[in-house]
């Protein structure tokens, strides 16, 4: 018995089809997709049309230097810049220089941070000729860098020690040393209190995760500790910092370090960075403990065996690998310290955001009605918005190529 | 080499290799450190204590605060103690906490399911959501819900939003009707009681007959209806027992516009000194006709500047039987006339100059000067008549009632007593000041909306995450089984997703809680926000350290314990 010919199918394929499946499959679909279009249509055009036609953006312009550097003096400039031209360099050598699998992350991030850079020079080429140079300087020293790497391939080797060397390179430029406006050689001395805004911002952030760094590593080995005093300390600490908000720890460092101290005085923004790698340490200790955990015990039993002593098998054998698995971690944690940096305003010190707060009560804001509050937002927003995102990108990326390399 | 034989058993390995002393001496020299840094710390503290004046003990706890805080659970006033101030900042975070933590699981799990549909455009909103969201710092959330949008939108004083008896505002923020209980509501309690024990019982019990028939159904519904039963017949026989106490004076006092509930304590018919306030008496004040006169203002609102714009204290239709606005000045009758914006307590004066009886941008200027009609040359008056309106006594014993500038035969009359006794916002004057109701602030709702949409960024990846990791050979199965799209994820894929989500639920309503502190930037008073008030005030601050961090220790435990008690109590059920 022959079957009757089906009819032909109908199109799976094209813009049509894919309306059907993906908006319209049902009512209730063609409806919600309908209203969520119309609303959001709505709500992207209204938004545009004020952020070009209704928005006033004069007072943001005119303070872009004060979010950006706060009350660094403007003559000595070149000195934060150095540390972005330092960074941007050695970012650019660890693209040129890395490889497929993560370097294929790394150098696309290196693309977007070129492109931003990029954006940015163009605007100072054209609207800030005091840093005009500087901004070319960056992105030439960026390609060179990645050109550079290519062609000494050997650097590879120095690298990490020169991103550790940066460090401290940056620190140096941006505090100078001895000298003073009377004593014009040398590198003036620009005291912590003037610096603000965005420099601050990643500063701070920066600064966070390399000083937690060593003590999350010693936290989580002492928190697997087979020695109970050690053991219980590590867990006593990681607890308590964990289980109250980073603010109480800022409020605690801004008024309790001196007392610790015996009444030395530091200043307010080694305070405030004391609180938050204090805090960063036990949530990178818990990180870490997550990536010695998921580690095969083999491994730890094939070093012994191999004859390694304790130390080296974790030099050798365990960090490597437990670190490597918890580098999306990391950059978490790193995101998270981005975005809380705008705490420390609560300590008295001018981030990004509270010299926002502070442009908002200037008189000339409050002139305009209504207040330029919500142009601070969007500029504020947006600019946490770029790196977060961008960040949280790479560490997904960073999560996938790694299981696929661990399995 | 293959001959050299194993050492023998009975030498003695040297001490300073044996493992077990070197741990036991690690162990001691780590102690010793650790003691050695305290020790410092503590010397440092004591000196530090001498030189810098800092106070220590937690004696400063019971001085007095001196510090009004705008909102509160429990009775404070400026008299009370720095331990009562902090206890209202705890519950205050307690109050942003637990309703933040609800909320933001359901827009969490909204989100979720929204991002899984197959929906293109929703997925889409979803991903959006959650990409913006979780990459912009809370504090500047916080400050978007509350500087840029709530404050500068709302309008303020009288000019509320209004939705029937619910008012809101940028000074009070959400004003709403509200029971309050009153001293009969102990007749209640203990109906409330055997009502809430036998809705657990009528749970258990359904659930046991449910899992013993292998019958699907939710316990919950027959054990809500049970409570509600009790609670309602209870609450009639409760409001049947209820009384006021004989020597209960009532009295108003139109001229300042106040009405007082007393207990008379020396029974002597009057209200004074010795008196105790007694709360949550309604009353109905009535005036026979009454009437108010303002003057014109500028305002803005919204981001608007409104000219000539006026103000009444506000009042309900419902409560008056007649209203009439007009000028003082019989002459501006014929010239300006009024627009209402809100019947009959605000509104616009403007000059009609293109008649067609319409208020229309540009009229509320005066032709001839530029400039608002405002002032005194340009006040109104509102004549009301049969005025009638129904209050409540607060916790001093006391309530407003509308403080008209010139009235006839006022009286009012007491209601009977009840367990519970609802509460109305009013706004008795034409400034910000409201009474009656309950209120939820501005910063209040800056900072719940701002965790809720935060944290539910969070929960939403970690539901979607958890819903994607249930085999999908699951959601055939119950497909083959005939089970509907519904049926399958509510009693198929949700339940087996439930016990992945749970863990990490816990540390998000664990950091909700913990962000809460940063209400300190839309001004809401919690544990952090009063405890910074109160060092500042007493330079305690080594005991406020102890107090703020234990008690974020206590309420981040507390919340974890008993999550992880229901966490224990979900994994059993599956192995």
């Amino acid at each position: 018995m022959l079957q009757p010919a089906l009819p032909p199918p109908v199109r799976e394929t094209g813009t049509l089809a894919w309306m059907r499946r993906n908006l319209f499959s049902n009512l209730w679909n063609a409806l919600i997709s309908v209203v969520a279009l119309v609303v959001i249509a709505w709500g992207v055009l209204s938004l545009l049309n004020w952020m070009v036609f209704a928005a006033n953006w004069d007072r943001v312009w005119a303070n872009l230097r004060l979010m950006s550097i706060f009350r660094y003096p403007i003559e000595l400039v070149w000195r934060p810049m150095a540390s972005v031209m330092i960074v941007i360099f050695l970012f650019g050598m660890s693209a040129g220089l890395s490889k497929d699998g993560t370097g294929r992350i790394v150098r696309s991030a290196y693309n977007w941070m070129m492109g931003f850079v990029g954006f940015i020079t163009l605007v100072a080429l054209f609207a800030f000729p005091s840093v005009r140079f500087l901004w070319i300087a960056v992105v030439v020293l960026g390609v060179a860098g990645f050109w550079l790497a290519r062609a000494v391939p050997v650097l590879a080797k120095a690298l990490p020690w020169l991103w550790i060397a940066s460090w401290f390179v940056s620190l140096f430029f941006l505090l100078g040393v001895g000298g003073n406006g009377n004593n014009p050689t040398g590198l003036e001395f620009v005291p912590p209190n003037l610096w603000g805004g965005i420099i601050l911002t990643f500063f701070f952030s920066v600064t966070g995760i390399v000083l937690c760094f060593p003590l999350g590593i010693a936290l989580a080995l002492g928190r697997q500790s087979k020695l109970p005093a050690i053991k219980y300390f590590c867990i006593f600490y990681i607890e308590i910092i964990r289980g109250a908000p980073l603010i109480t720890w800022l409020f605690t460092a801004s008024l309790l370090l001196p007392l610790f101290l015996g009444g030395i005085r530091p200043e307010a923004i080694i305070r405030a960075q004391v609180a938050i790698v204090l805090f960063a340490a036990a949530y990178m200790a818990e990180n870490v403990r997550g990536g010695l955990q998921a580690l095969p015990k083999g491994q730890r039993e094939a070093a012994h065996a191999l004859g390694l002593t304790p130390w080296d098998s974790m030099r050798l054998i365990i960090l490597p690998q437990a670190l490597r698995s918890v580098i999306p971690a990391i950059v978490g944690l790193f995101i998270g310290l981005f975005k809380d940096t705008s705490l420390i305003t609560i300590v008295g010190l001018f981030d990004l955001f509270a010299v926002a707060l502070k442009v908002a009560t200037q008189p000339e804001s409050k002139l305009i009605a209504g207040g330029i509050v919500r142009e601070l937002f969007i500029f504020m927003a947006i600019f946490y918005w770029f790196f977060c995102f961008r960040m949280s990108v790479a560490s997904r990326q960073l999560e996938q190529e790694l299981g696929l390399g661990t399995r | 080499m293959a001959s050299r034989t194993a050492r023998p058993s009975s030498e003695v390995v040297p001490w300073y290799r044996n493992v077990k002393l070197i741990a036991v001496f690690a162990q001691i020299i780590f102690v010793v450190i650790v003691l050695i840094v305290l020790a410092i710390l503590v010397f440092n503290v004591s000196r530090g204590v001498k030189t810098l004046g800092v106070r220590t003990g937690f004696g400063f706890l019971a001085d007095r605060a001196g510090f009004p805080l705008s909102e509160s659970l429990i009775p404070y006033d400026q008299n009370a103690s720095y331990a009562r101030a902090m206890l209202v900042g705890v519950l205050n975070t307690l109050k942003v906490a637990l309703l933040g933590v609800v909320l933001a699981t359901l827009l969490g799990i909204m989100v979720a399911l929204m991002r899984l549909s197959n929906n293109w455009i929703l997925k889409q909103i979803a991903t959006v959501y959650i990409e913006t969201v979780r990459n912009i710092p809370l504090v500047i959330q916080i400050f978007f819900w509350f500087s840029v949008l709530l404050v500068p939108s709302l309008p303020s004083g009288v000019n509320a939003l209004r939705f029937g008896p619910i008012y809101f505002n940028n000074s009070s923020g959400l004003i709403f009707p509200w029971p309050f209980a009153s001293s009969n509501f102990r007749h209640w309690t203990i109906w409330l009681i055997l009502a809430l024990v036998l809705a657990i019982g009528v749970y258990w019990w359904r659930r046991r007959t449910l899992l013993r028939l292998e019958r699907p159904g939710n316990p919950f519904w027959p054990a809500a209806a049970a409570f509600l039963l009790v609670a309602a017949v209870g609450y009639f026989i409760a409001l049947a027992q209820s009384r006021f106490p004989e020597n209960l004076l009532v009295s108003l006092d139109a001229d300042r516009g106040r009405v007082n509930s007393v207990l008379d304590v020396n029974a002597n018919g009057t209200v004074d000194n010795q008196d105790t306030p007694y709360a949550t008496v309604p009353v109905i004040v009535t005036f026979e006709s009454a009437s108010f006169e303002v003057n014109p203002q500028r305002r803005t609102e919204q981001r608007k500047e409104i000219n000539s714009a006026f103000a009444f204290p506000s009042l309900r239709k419902s409560e008056f039987e007649e209203a009439r606005v007009e000028f003082v000045n019989p002459d501006l009758n014929d010239r300006l006339s009024v627009h209402y914006t809100g019947f009959p307590t605000t509104g616009i004066v403007y000059e009609d100059r293109n008649e067609n009886e319409r208020f229309d941008a540009g009229e509320d200027l005066d032709e001839s000067t530029g400039e608002g009609f405002e002032g005194n040359d340009y006040k109104l008056v509102l004549f009301i008549e049969g005025f009638k309106r129904r209050v409540l006594t607060e916790r001093d014993g006391e309530t407003r009632v509308p403080r008209f500038d010139s009235y006839e035969n006022a009286s009012f009359e007491r209601l009977g007593p009840s367990p519970l006794a609802w509460s109305f916002p009013n706004f008795p004057t034409d400034k910000t000041l409201v009474t009656g109701g309950a209120t939820l602030s501005v910063s209040y709702l800056a900072l719940l909306l701002a965790l809720t949409f935060y944290t539910a960024s969070f929960i939403a990846e970690i539901v979607r995450g958890a819903i994607l990791s249930v085999p999908k050979g699951q959601t055939e199965a119950s497909k083959a089984l005939g089970l509907s799209n519904n049926q399958t994820f509510n009693l198929v894929v949700f339940p087996q997703a439930f016990r992945i989500i749970i863990p990490p639920l816990i540390s998000q309503f664990l950091n909700l809680t913990k962000n809460s502190s940063l209400g300190i930037f839309c001004s809401y008073q919690e544990f952090f926000a009063v405890s910074s008030i109160v060092n500042n005030q007493s330079g305690a601050s080594m005991p406020i350290f102890f107090i703020l961090i234990g008690g974020y220790l206590i309420i981040s435990l507390t919340f974890s314990f008993l999550l992880n008690l229901y966490n224990a109590r979900t994994q059993l059920v599956e192995r």
